[in-house]
C-alpha cells in the first residue's frame, strides 16, 4: 500500500525543479545505479541492437561503418540456407514435442506419487532430485559413453539380454531420442520439486470432503488434484517449451549435431554463423526469429499466470 | 504405520486400511524405488567405470563393479588423484572459483540495491523501471546472444573489449548481474518486511544505511542464501557463454576444460569420467549442505538452475 502512496506522488515532486527531486530521490537512485548501468550495457542496449545489427551486413572494424542491407540476412537465413535452417528449426520443434510426450507428465507422476509415500518419502526426493544437481555438461559427456554404439553401457545391456544394439546417437531416428531422454533423467526431479510444492496448497478439506463423499482415489486425483495443479502444470508445459528452444549444450557436446544435422539446432546455428562464419548481421538475424518465437512464448506464459492469478 | 503429523493428502490413512489400496500403495513404492535406481546408476556406473581401463568401460558384457575378481581396495583408486593432480586441473577449478565468486558479487550487489530501492526508497518513475526491468524477464539472454557478444567485445562510448580484459572474465561477470528475476525476488521479500519497521528507525534517527545494515539484511538472510546458491551452481555449471568469451586457454573454467578433456583422443575415458565426478563434487556438496534451502528455493521461485 505504502508503495502505491509513493508512486503517485511521483510526478508532483518531479515538477518543482532540480534540487527536491534529488534530495528526494537522489538515495533511491543511487541505490539503482548499478542494476540501471548494468542493464543498460548489457540487456536492455543488446536487446535494441538485435532489431539492427538484423539488418546489417555488421562490420568489427570501427574505420569501415556496418551497412544497411535490409531484409538480405533474412533472406540469408531463411531462403538461401532454407534446408539447414529448416533443418535447425524442425530439429527444436521436434525436440520440444518428443520432450513432452517423453517428460511432461513424468513429473507430474513423480511428485502425486511421492507426496503420498508415508515411506521413504525424503529418500525418493533426493533421489530424483540428484541428476538436476549434476552439471549438464558432465552429464552429457556421462550419457554420450552410456549411448556409445555398440559396446556402451546401455548398448551393452541390450545385447546382454538379449535384445539388438540400438546404436542410439549414430541413428537419425534415435539421435534425438537419445538427448530428450537425457534431457529428461535430467530435469524431471527439479519440476518433480515444484509440483510437489503446488501439492501442498491443495486444501485438505477438498479431499476431506470427497473421501466422505465416496469418491476413489483415481476421482480424487482426476476431479481435485490435477485441476488444482492445473495452472502450475501450464506454467511448466510452457517454461519446458521455451528452455527446449534454446537448447545448445547437450546437441553440441553429444552428437556436434549429426548424425546427418539429426539433433542440430536453431542455437547451433546461431553459433556457427558467430563463430565459424563471422556473420555477426546473419547469426543477429536468426537470433531475431528466435527472440519473436520466445517472446510469443512469453506472451502467452504471461497471459496464462494473469489468467490463473498466480 | 503413518506419523501423526503429516498434513492429509489424497489417500488418507483410512484408505490405507483397505487391501486393494495397500497393494496399490506398495505397487506404487516399488515402481519409485525402481525409478530411483535408474536417476542414481548412471552416476554411481560412472563412479566406477572411472577405475577401470577403457577397454571395460566400453566392453561386453557390461560390468558395473570395475574387475569383479579384485577387492574394492585393490581397485585402481589413484585415477582419482592422478587426474586431479594432473597438468592444470586444480587450476581450471580455481578459476572457476573465482568466477564465481566474481559472479556472485555481481549477482547480488545490484540487485539487492535495486530490489531495496524499488520497495522502500522514493524513486522517480517507479512504474516504467518496474516495467524496464519486467520487460527482460521476456527475453531469455540467447535470443541476444549475437548482440551481447559484440557489446561485449566493443562496449558502447568506452570502447573497450572486454573479452581482452583478464582473460574475458569480466565479459562473464558484468553480465551476470542482469537479473530482473533477482531483482523481482529482492523486491518482493524487502516488501514482506513492515515498512513500519523501518519508518520507525527512521523516526529513531537511523541512517538509511544504518537501516539497511541492522534491520534489513539481518532479516533477508534466506534471500540472499537462494540467491547466493543458484548463483554459484550456475556459474559452476554454465557452458555456453564462457565458450564464446574465454579466449586463454589458462583460464579456463572446469566445464570448458572438461569438454576439450573428452575430446583428446589418447586420453583414457576412465580419466574423463574421474574428471566428471570430480568437477560435480562442489555442486554436489552445495546440495548435501543446503538441501531443505535449495529445495525450498526452487518451490518459492520456480526455478531450477
Amino acid at each position: 500500500m505504502k508503495v502505491q502512496t509513493v508512486a503517485r506522488r511521483t510526478p508532483a515532486g518531479a515538477r518543482r525543479g532540480f534540487v527536491v527531486p534529488l534530495r528526494r530521490y537522489g538515495l533511491g537512485l543511487a541505490f539503482l545505479l548499478p542494476a540501471l548501468l548494468l542493464f543498460s550495457l548489457f540487456s536492455w542496449w543488446p536487446i535494441l541492437q538485435t532489431f539492427i545489427i538484423s539488418f546489417q551486413d555488421y562490420s568489427l572494424d570501427p574505420s569501415v561503418p556496418s551497412r544497411w542491407v535490409g531484409l538480405e540476412n533474412f533472406r540469408q537465413v531463411l531462403i538461401v540456407d532454407a534446408d539447414i535452417a529448416a533443418t535447425a528449426w524442425f530439429n527444436v520443434i521436434l525436440f520440444v514435442v518428443l520432450g513432452l510426450i517423453v517428460g511432461y507428465f513424468l513429473p507430474v507422476f513423480l511428485a502425486i506419487a511421492i507426496n503420498e509415500m508415508r515411506h521413504g518419502n525424503s529418500f525418493f526426493r533426493i533421489a530424483y532430485y540428484i541428476p538436476a544437481v549434476l552439471p549438464l555438461v558432465v552429464v552429457t559427456i556421462m550419457w554420450k559413453y552410456i549411448y556409445t554404439p555398440e559396446e556402451g553401457l546401455l548398448d551393452s545391456v541390450f545385447r546382454w539380454v538379449g535384445l539388438e544394439p540400438v546404436g542410439w546417437l549414430i541413428n537419425k531416428g534415435t539421435a534425438m531420442l537419445g538427448l530428450v531422454l537425457m534431457a529428461t533423467w535430467k530435469g524431471a526431479g527439479a519440476t518433480m520439486i515444484i509440483y510437489l510444492a503446488a501439492l501442498q496448497s491443495v486444501p485438505q478439506e477438498l479431499y476431506e470432503a470427497a473421501e466422505l463423499d465416496g469418491a476413489s482415489i483415481r476421482q480424487r486425483i482426476r476431479h481435485i488434484t490435477l485441476p488444482q495443479i492445473l495452472p502450475v502444470m501450464l506454467i511448466l508445459a510452457i517454461l519446458q517449451i521455451i528452455g527446449t528452444f534454446q537448447v545448445f549444450t547437450e546437441p553440441f557436446i553429444m552428437t556436434q549435431g549429426g548424425p546427418a544435422r539429426g539433433t542440430y539446432t536453431v542455437l547451433m546455428y546461431i553459433y556457427d554463423k558467430l563463430l565459424r562464419e563471422y556473420n555477426y548481421g546473419q547469426a543477429s538475424a536468426m537470433g531475431l526469429l528466435l527472440f519473436l518465437v520466445l517472446v510469443g512464448l512469453t506472451v502467452i506464459y504471461s497471459r496464462v499466470t494473469k489468467r490463473l492469478g498466480r | 504405520m503413518a506419523t501423526t503429523d503429516r498434513a492429509r493428502t489424497l489417500v488418507s490413512d483410512v484408505d490405507l486400511r483397505s487391501t486393494r489400496t495397500r497393494i496399490l500403495y506398495w505397487l506404487v513404492f516399488s515402481v519409485l524405488c525402481l525409478g530411483a535406481v535408474t536417476t542414481v546408476v548412471p552416476l554411481l556406473w560412472g563412479f566406477l567405470s572411472a577405475l577401470k581401463p577403457t577397454s571395460e568401460i566400453f566392453g561386453y558384457p557390461p560390468t558395473f563393479l570395475p574387475k569383479p575378481a579384485a577387492r574394492p581396495w585393490e581397485w585402481q583408486w589413484g585415477v582419482y588423484a592422478e587426474v586431479f593432480g594432473g597438468s592444470q586441473f586444480v587450476r581450471y577449478f580455481w578459476n572457476t572459483f573465482l568466477l564465481a565468486v566474481g559472479c556472485w558479487v555481481a549477482a547480488i550487489v545490484p540487485s539487492a540495491m535495486a530490489g531495496y530501492a524499488l520497495s522502500k526508497l522514493r524513486t522517480p518513475c517507479k512504474w516504467l523501471l518496474l516495467l524496464l526491468f519486467f520487460m527482460t524477464l521476456m527475453v531469455p539472454f540467447q535470443a541476444y546472444l549475437v548482440p551481447l557478444f559484440l557489446t561485449v567485445r566493443d562496449l558502447p562510448l568506452v570502447g573497450w573489449n572486454l573479452m581482452q580484459v583478464f582473460a574475458g572474465y569480466p565479459a562473464i561477470i558484468l553480465p551476470a548481474g542482469v537479473s530482473a528475476f533477482n531483482i523481482f525476488l529482492f523486491k518482493s521479500f524487502f516488501d514482506d518486511i513492515p515498512t513500519s519497521l523501518v519508518e520507525a528507525a527512521r523516526i529513531d534517527g537511523a541512517s538509511e544505511a544504518g537501516i539497511l545494515w541492522r534491520i534489513v539484511l539481518p532479516l533477508s538472510y534466506s534471500v540472499f542464501a537462494v540467491v547466493s546458491i543458484f548463483s554459484f551452481m550456475g556459474t559452476w555449471n554454465d557452458f555456453l557463454w564462457p565458450l564464446l568469451v574465454i579466449n586463454d586457454n589458462q583460464w579456463k573454467t572446469i566445464m570448458l576444460h572438461l569438454y576439450q578433456y573428452d575430446l583428446q583422443g589418447d586420453i583414457g575415458k576412465n580419466k574423463v569420467l574421474a574428471a566428471l565426478m570430480i568437477a560435480s563434487l562442489p555442486p554436489l556438496t552445495l546440495f548435501a549442505l543446503f538441501q531443505k534451502r535449495i529445495m525450498s528455493g526452487i518451490a518459492m521461485t520456480g526455478v531450477k538452475f
